[in-house]
């Protein structure tokens, strides 16, 4: 049996979801960078929920959502997941979340469990080079690039569904947050990640670049259908969302 | 129809010391009965970093020492990893060529060029020019093996001329196959005149059409060898035993392990966009085939689990839709003991291989039995 995840959840700050989405929500002509690194074995354990456990080797991804309409207004996103197995099954654990609209960060927040923190977040697309970063009270927890971009198949990008930790009605639960993904234009270049210690886990400091991607994505912002206990093995902890439960 | 093993040599946690040894003794073990028994074939993967899944990563010197236990079963070295940052091809040429002579000229050689970040990553090897660097090195393995002496000024590696030793027992050269996972990889191997290795991918219908294709492909080849190697083998779990329940409780727990296990490592497609890797390669397309529905008793139609009469049942289909071998993964971490797994092998050669031409050896009878 491969190994499970350490983190004590008790002792997490985490969102509270008071009612489970019932209303998947679409966003048009997003920008989506994505930065994914290998990072140390040696904390990979202690990042991870016991009901999750970690992919070999470990890996974090970094990501910056620029969004142009919203219900909320236009935001931008930034968020680091590391990589993991809900039993079998493919899936990140979102372990930091910066937002630069306060009524995104709310809804987020609220409607899908993610961690967010105010900051400012930036994106700037360039034929060299794109930059994406976080910015909180001056202090910059990373920034990631993605160099000589280079178009491929729209096809050949996969963004793993996200486990986010939160208080709900059943109690503290991973809400797994599955977006669709129509990825419109896709280019692929060289990934660079400055991981500044202190706002963020020092144990998702990169080790190793693999890939870094930018696309063009209508993304839908799906409703809660499967949560899981994060204090159990995800094949027997999850649990389906029925309509009465939301 | 012809019937092999493979071992992954996969090993259960925690990793005491001494458990890699047990486990490869039983490899070991179940290669030396079913030699005896007249199974035809024992493959060996080539694997590296991937823990509790498969710790098999020198299989040829796993195979030689299973060679020089044996007398006739055949040596499947592979699959080689063709990917420049894994081996030299002439290192491949080398080791598969002292395979050939140690076993007296039994040994088989699958290509391919690995599916998971896990082992492309850790060797730092470009998932982008794999199927480039695989093309090389099929092509000039065979001509390392024959002429005298191999120069080459290449893509994935150049060497001035040498003198590549020793050479192959086997006149002209070993069979040559390649892991087929991928859609569209069966013609690869057919215009190549390379056997098809591993053909899981799609369920039946497909395969029939897969290896139609493939037949088709294959007669107008260009052999990168002195041959042409026209063979489908595919990979399949075997659990066989009297009592039916007892057949899919056990046989469940090999898929189910196996299953489970496979899916950790990292695969190329999640997090290296490529067009080279369109699929997540051979675990999972064994995966997707055990774990589909359609047996009330869960394992399903084409799986060899099961009481003799269902193993013989799900092969016959394999057999009707052109397939020539075909190797079984045994055990999973270890999960059903090394005995049943003794029994199961010999139940099969006495009640399933007899249906399939196969006499059966002596041997094929349980060491509580009387023969």
């Amino acid at each position: 049996m491969p190994d499970f995840g350490t983190l004590s959840v008790a002792a997490a700050e985490i969102p509270v979801v008071d009612r489970f989405v019932t209303e998947p929500v679409e966003i048009t002509d997003a920008t989506l960078l994505q930065v994914v690194c290998e990072i140390g074995v040696a904390g990979q354990l202690a990042v991870l929920p016991p009901a999750l456990h970690p992919t070999s080797p470990p890996i974090a991804i970094w990501q910056l959502l620029e969004v142009g309409e919203s219900p909320w207004g236009a935001f931008r996103l930034a968020s680091i997941r590391v990589g993991a197995r809900a039993a079998t099954k493919s899936r990140s654990f979102l372990v930091h979340a910066f937002v630069d609209n306060p009524d995104a960060g709310t809804a987020l927040r609220e409607s899908w469990g993610f961690p967010c923190v105010d900051a400012e977040v930036g994106l700037r697309v360039g034929h060299d080079r794109i930059a994406g970063w976080a910015d909180v009270g001056g202090n910059s927890p990373f920034d990631v690039e993605l160099e000589d971009p280079a178009p491929i198949a729209s096809g050949s990008v996969y963004y793993a569904p996200s486990m986010n930790l939160a208080a709900t009605p059943l109690g503290t639960r991973l809400l797994q947050v599955d977006p669709e993904y129509l990825v419109k234009s896709v280019a692929r270049g060289r990934p660079q990640v400055r991981h500044h210690p202190g706002i963020v886990d020092d144990r998702l400091a990169p080790t190793w670049p693999i890939s870094a991607t930018a696309a063009t994505v209508d993304i839908t912002l799906p409703t809660i259908r499967f949560v899981c206990d994060p204090a159990l093995p995800a094949a027997q902890g999850t649990e389906t969302i029925t309509p009465a439960a939301s | 129809m012809k019937f092999g093993i493979v071992f992954e040599i996969s090993v259960p946690r925690p990793f005491r010391p001494g458990v890699e040894k047990q486990v490869v003794d039983n490899c070991i073990e179940q290669a030396v009965l079913a030699d005896q028994l007249g199974f035809d074939q024992v493959w060996a993967v080539e694997h590296h970093f991937l823990e509790e899944i498969s710790h098999c990563s020198a299989p040829e010197m796993l195979l030689s020492a299973i060679a020089m236990r044996t007398e006739q079963i055949r040596l499947g070295f592979g699959i080689a990893v063709c990917v420049p940052q894994f081996s030299h091809p002439a290192r491949i040429a080398e080791r598969a060529a002292m395979l050939d002579v140690l076993s007296g000229g039994r040994a088989e050689i699958g290509t391919g060029r690995s599916a998971t970040w896990t082992e492309l990553g850790g060797f730092a090897a470009d998932p982008d020019e794999t199927k480039k660097t695989w093309d090389e090195y099929v092509r000039a393995i065979p001509r390392m093996w024959t002429q005298p002496t191999y120069s080459h000024q290449g893509r994935s590696f150049s060497m001035p001329e040498r003198a590549i030793v020793p050479k192959p027992l086997q006149d002209p050269h070993p069979p040559l196959w390649v892991a087929v996972t991928s859609p569209g990889t069966e013609v690869d191997a057919a215009d190549r005149g390379l056997g098809c290795l591993g053909l899981v991918v799609g369920g039946m219908k497909r395969q029939e059409k897969t290896i139609d294709t493939y037949r088709r492909r294959i007669q107008l080849c260009d052999p990168v060898g002195s041959f042409v190697n026209e063979q489908v083998n595919t990979v399949n779990f075997m659990y066989c035993h009297e009592d039916p329940a007892h057949a899919m409780k056990r046989g469940a727990q090999l898929s189910d392990h196996f299953n489970y296990l496979a899916p950790q490592q990292l695969f190329v497609k999640e997090i290296y966009p490529t067009q080279s890797y369109a699929t997540d390669g051979l675990f999972s397309a064994l995966r997707q085939e055990s774990t589909s529905s359609g047996d009330p008793m869960r394992i399903p139609d084409g799986i060899a689990i099961g009481d003799p009469d269902r193993v013989i049942r799900s092969l016959k289909r394999w057999e009707a839709i052109g397939v020539d071998r075909v190797v079984f993964i045994l055990n999973s971490v270890e999960t059903i003991p090394q005995a049943e797994v003794l029994d199961s092998l010999r139940l099969f050669a006495r009640e399933v291989m007899p249906a399939f031409g196969h006499t059966p050896a002596i041997g094929s009878t349980s060491a509580g039995e009387v023969a």
